[in-house]
């Protein structure tokens, strides 16, 4: 069985796919991820301030970061459903 | 080549009767010289790459809001990879934590077992965490069942939620033995598999 999961723009075959989409598939998340990172951080350093540790404020940014990145692919999941 | 690599080719010829047909400079090794398909490794490599410069950037964006002492270029550019890496190794935590409970699909005959009571239903997808199976319209939010598949034991559960559309299970994880549970997850999807095929 085939299952179709959308990064974005992408749509990712995870199943009998040849090693090219395999490939693109993987280029996707990475992309899709480092966004979210990148959005993480901007969200987490707009709230702190000087002295704040640098491994709290890590933490915080990767934890926004894949519940971003978790919210997003369920997200697109749903909208993909019945395409 | 490295001697890493000429030693893992080594192995490989005298333990594999197939591979030992193959010239052993065709094995790669992490950590040793690329060559023949440079470019395929190379690519192999972009999504790590990818994740890694956002996670630099990240720490850019970070170091320049949170760190007022560190004043020298080298302090700013070490300070930036540090963050970087923390990040970068957190976020590898968290998917390898969500890919452990990662949720399987499967379309098999289930008992769900309450008391002395067995309902008939179908198990929709499974994971560490509980399960997801056919509407059980007559049972309640926490109520302790047990979840019967195949000729294994009940694994202990409760009911997290009831719909329309389908029942979730939480998995009473105190109670389980994840090598068990595993090990029936394991197998139900080999089964699952050669059915559908």
């Amino acid at each position: 069985m085939v299952k179709f999961h959308k990064f974005g723009e992408v749509t990712v075959a995870t199943e009998n796919m040849s090693k090219t989409n395999r490939a693109d598939g993987f280029y996707a998340e990475a992309l899709l991820k480092s966004s979210c990172i990148q959005a993480a951080s901007r969200i987490v350093s707009s709230r702190v301030g000087p002295g704040i540790g640098a491994n709290a404020a890590a933490e915080e940014v990767a934890l926004l970061a894949y519940r971003l990145y978790d919210r997003y692919v369920q997200d697109a999941r749903t909208r993909g459903q019945g395409n | 080549m490295t001697d890493m690599s000429r030693t893992h080719a080594h192995v490989v010829k005298e333990t594999s009767g197939a591979r030992a047909m193959r010239n052993p400079s065709d094995i790669k090794v992490k950590g040793g010289a690329m060559e023949g398909d440079d470019h395929a490794a190379i690519s192999s490599r972009i999504p790590y790459l990818v994740i890694r410069s956002g996670c630099m950037i990240a720490a850019s964006e970070l170091v320049s809001k949170i760190d007022s002492e560190t004043q020298s270029r080298d302090e700013i550019a070490q300070a930036t990879v540090n963050i970087a890496n923390r990040i970068y190794e957190r976020f590898v935590e968290l998917s390898q934590e969500r890919r452990k409970n990662r949720r399987h699909k499967v379309d098999v005959s289930a008992k769900i077992l309450v008391e002395d009571k067995v309902f008939d239903c179908n198990l929709w997808n499974i994971s560490h965490g509980g399960a997801m199976v056919s509407p059980l319209l007559s049972l309640h939010v926490g109520v302790s069942v047990g979840l019967k598949l195949g000729r294994n034991k009940p694994i202990p559960a409760r009911i997290a939620a009831i719909g329309a559309k389908q029942t979730n299970l939480t998995f009473l994880s105190n109670e389980i033995e994840p090598e068990w549970l595993q090990g029936i997850i394991v197998k139900l999807l080999e089964a699952n598999r050669t059915a559908g095929d």
